[in-house]
């Protein structure tokens, strides 16, 4: 398996999984928004976005750089 | 009452990329030092319509995710001390909550204008202090030229160190050592504070670290991250709980700052680690002149000074955060550059690896041969003094290896010369005999003998190459034309032909030129021709017991796989002589003008024969000596042996 082809299953599947989350997002932007505005223990809605976000677009940043040969230097 | 969300802005398609470019480029400052890429993200948000409140709580929300990507991804590289970020970062959650109260508690008593005054005089001072020791602590390391030399401790640091508290002592793997955590206490405060205040606590939470825990400055921006991820989700808790969070803002900040977190992390792995505080003493002063420039506004909102009108107010404001846009995007710039640089060093060294594994497994050791020893000199004379240094060298190589010795001289015969009359030709051929038989007499004085011979010819080159052949000579010495005018830039024609066209190694010697005595210089290029050179020195070093020096002249623009290529060969022939039980050194010297470097080794190294490679060309090659080859014998003044291949 070449190098590159060996990062594009995890670049094309948490790119996927992210589109979803951020499409997801915006569809039900307006609920969101209307939640979390209200304060309290709505507070738990955008920390739990936050963290579900950062492991499927984390993920896919770190797959993209990879893919594009630009490694740490081991 | 208006919910909070009926603040929270409709969101464009430039609002959106304008977040997404500041998220990547802060992103990318803060995966490289720790923090530091959030501070133009409150106002960024803000000149787009975000209220203050939503864009620093949104603000929050990104940086706690980007954190935690940004310290899996170095603690992957082994930077991140979990125990220290956690330690600082409790302490840090505490001077937070405080930094937040004082900030509210001056806005309530001075109004917008004392907080932001407040906020601008805390930039100025802490940036103008912290920012300048870490960017003359980073030119120093820069100026001594210890750019991989381990850190050193800080005074500060030896004595936070030297401390033995009962009770409180924690071992942290990036100081590995023991220290109070009562130390920790302060400075996670002092960070928390920083952050509540100006958006960026690592400004002081990675100096401290480094300059007074003694953390080195990689970890220290990489446990940074931990300390930001435990401030930002309290902040987020805090702000949310109030309901000021935009998740859909900080999301997008985060789509970007995730791509630049990355890259930053990665330029970690690149870079020397002085980097981090170049960066990071950069950024510092030049937000500090970004917010010392508005302060004068803060001022006349305070009516302390003398009022300045709207707009020069409203200019020095956008002035204000051009200037702290431009210090992220230089701290990008220079962290890019710092990875574009180190990458392609970094693949350099791998093809120098590489290349080196290959030679090394492709070429074999070098053995000298035995063979051409040197057992038939033959030496050419016009009877010229340019001829009288090549006799004596010859005699003197002859005798100390009791080799067989002819010496040859020619009457030239051409087309012109026919005509003449015949007592004409026979004065010029007993002048060549009378040349002769003066060389003979004078290498007899010397203490030994030569055969003589004396051809008639049109070429002197023709006629000294046919008869080394017929005689089987190992040598053909021949004398150097003067060294003054054309005739320094030019070897003499004949001389320049001989090497050509010779099967033999030929030995030019300069008229005042005598035997070596002291030392051999054998200049090597790492190809067929030079390995047959090396052979010859070996014999001469042998015959006369002296020592060899291998030197190889890398021209400046010779990349690193040549320069490796180069050690590697010059390595190689020194073996194979020291196997000889030769007396050997070697040097790889860098040099524009590579006949230069020879001749100065040479004189430098008290060498008094240079043995060269000749290229051994064919047909009209012959006559192409080498740009190098050709003014070494030219302008050297010692004999020069040309070893053919």
């Amino acid at each position: 398996m070449s190098d590159k082809s060996k990062y594009l299953s995890p670049l094309l599947g948490f790119g996927a999984l992210t589109a979803v989350m951020y499409f997801l997002l915006f569809y039900f932007e307006d609920e969101i928004v209307e939640i979390t505005g209200k304060g309290g223990w709505s507070f738990l809605i955008p920390v739990a976005i936050a963290f579900a976000i950062s492991y499927g677009h984390g993920n896919f940043t770190g797959a993209f750089w990879d893919w594009l040969g630009i490694k740490a230097k081991h | 009452m208006e919910p909070i969300s009926a603040s929270f802005i409709h969101l464009d398609l430039v609002g959106v990329l304008l977040l997404l470019i500041f998220g990547f480029v802060g992103g990318l400052v803060s995966g490289f030092i720790g923090s530091g890429g959030a501070f133009v993200l409150t106002p960024a948000m803000m000149s787009i319509g975000v209220p203050g409140i939503v864009a620093v709580a949104s603000n929050i929300c990104h940086k706690f995710p980007k954190a935690l990507v940004g310290a899996l991804k170095r603690a992957r590289y082994g930077q991140v001390d979990l125990k220290l970020g956690a330690v600082l970062g409790v302490s840090a959650e505490a001077g937070m909550l405080y930094g937040a109260h004082i900030q509210e508690s001056i806005k309530t008593a001075f109004g917008h204008a004392g907080s932001n005054l407040y906020v601008s005089a805390a930039f100025v001072v802490v940036l103008a202090i912290v920012g300048s020791f870490v960017l003359y602590d980073a030119w120093t390391v820069h100026r001594t030229g210890a750019h991989q030399a381990e850190e050193k401790l800080t005074r500060l640091a030896r004595w936070v160190q030297s401390l033995n508290i009962p009770g409180t002592m924690i071992y942290f793997p990036s100081i590995k050592t023991r220290i109070s955590f009562l130390v920790t206490i302060p400075i996670g405060f002092a960070t928390g504070m920083l952050a509540a205040t100006i958006a960026v606590g690592g400004f002081i939470g990675v100096p401290a670290m480094m300059y007074a825990l003694g953390v080195p400055s990689l970890m220290a921006s990489a446990s940074e991250l931990v300390i930001a991820f435990i401030m930002g989700v309290g902040g987020t808790i805090k702000y949310g709980w109030g309901g000021h969070v935009d998740i859909r803002l900080a999301m997008i900040i985060l789509a970007g700052s995730l791509f630049g977190i990355q890259l930053g992390a990665i330029g970690t792995t690149y870079v020397k680690p002085y980097m981090v505080k170049v960066v990071m003493g950069v950024i510092m002063i030049i937000v500090l002149v970004s917010r010392a420039i508005v302060i004068p506004v803060y001022l006349s909102d305070l009516q302390l000074i003398e009022p300045i009108a709207p707009e020069n107010s409203k200019h020095l404001q956008n002035l204000s955060f051009g200037i702290m846009a431009l210090a992220l995007v230089i701290g990008a710039g220079i962290i890019l550059r710092a990875l574009i640089v180190g990458m392609h060093l970094h693949h350099l060294e791998l093809a120098v690896a590489a290349a080196t594994a290959s030679l090394a497994a492709r070429r074999k050791p070098l053995r000298l041969s035995p063979v051409g020893r040197f057992d038939h000199l033959l030496v050419a004379t016009d009877g010229s003094d340019f001829s009288t240094g090549a006799l004596r060298v010859a005699a003197r190589f002859a005798k100390r290896n009791n080799a067989e010795l002819t010496t040859m001289s020619m009457v030239m015969i051409g087309l012109d010369t026919e005509g003449m009359a015949a007592d004409v030709i026979q004065r010029a051929e007993a002048e060549t005999r009378a040349v002769l038989a003066a060389a003979q007499a004078a290498i007899r004085a010397d203490g030994y003998d030569t055969r003589i011979e004396l051809r008639q010819g049109v070429n002197p080159h023709k006629e000294i190459v046919r008869l080394a052949d017929d005689q089987h000579a190992d040598l053909i010495v021949m004398g150097r034309r003067g060294r003054r005018g054309l005739a320094l830039m030019m070897v003499g024609d004949s001389t320049r032909k001989v090497i050509g066209y010779a099967d033999c190694s030929v030995l030019v010697v300069p008229r005042a030129a005598d035997i070596w005595q002291r030392r051999i210089l054998l200049a090597t290029d790492g190809s067929r021709h030079a390995e047959r050179a090396a052979e010859a020195a070996g014999q001469v070093a042998k015959i006369f017991g002296l020592p060899i020096t291998v030197l190889s002249v890398l021209r400046p623009k010779f990349d690193d796989v040549r320069r490796a290529e180069a050690q590697l060969e010059v390595d190689r022939v020194r073996e194979a002589l020291a196997q000889e039980s030769i007396e050997v050194d070697s040097a790889v010297v860098e040099g524009v003008d590579p006949a230069a470097v020879i001749i100065e080794s040479a004189r430098q190294r008290g060498a008094d024969l240079i043995v060269m490679g000749s290229h051994g060309r064919t047909g009209m090659g012959r006559l192409l000596l080498g740009s190098v080859a050709e003014k070494v014998i030219g302008e050297a003044t010692c004999p020069v042996l040309v070893v053919k291949a």
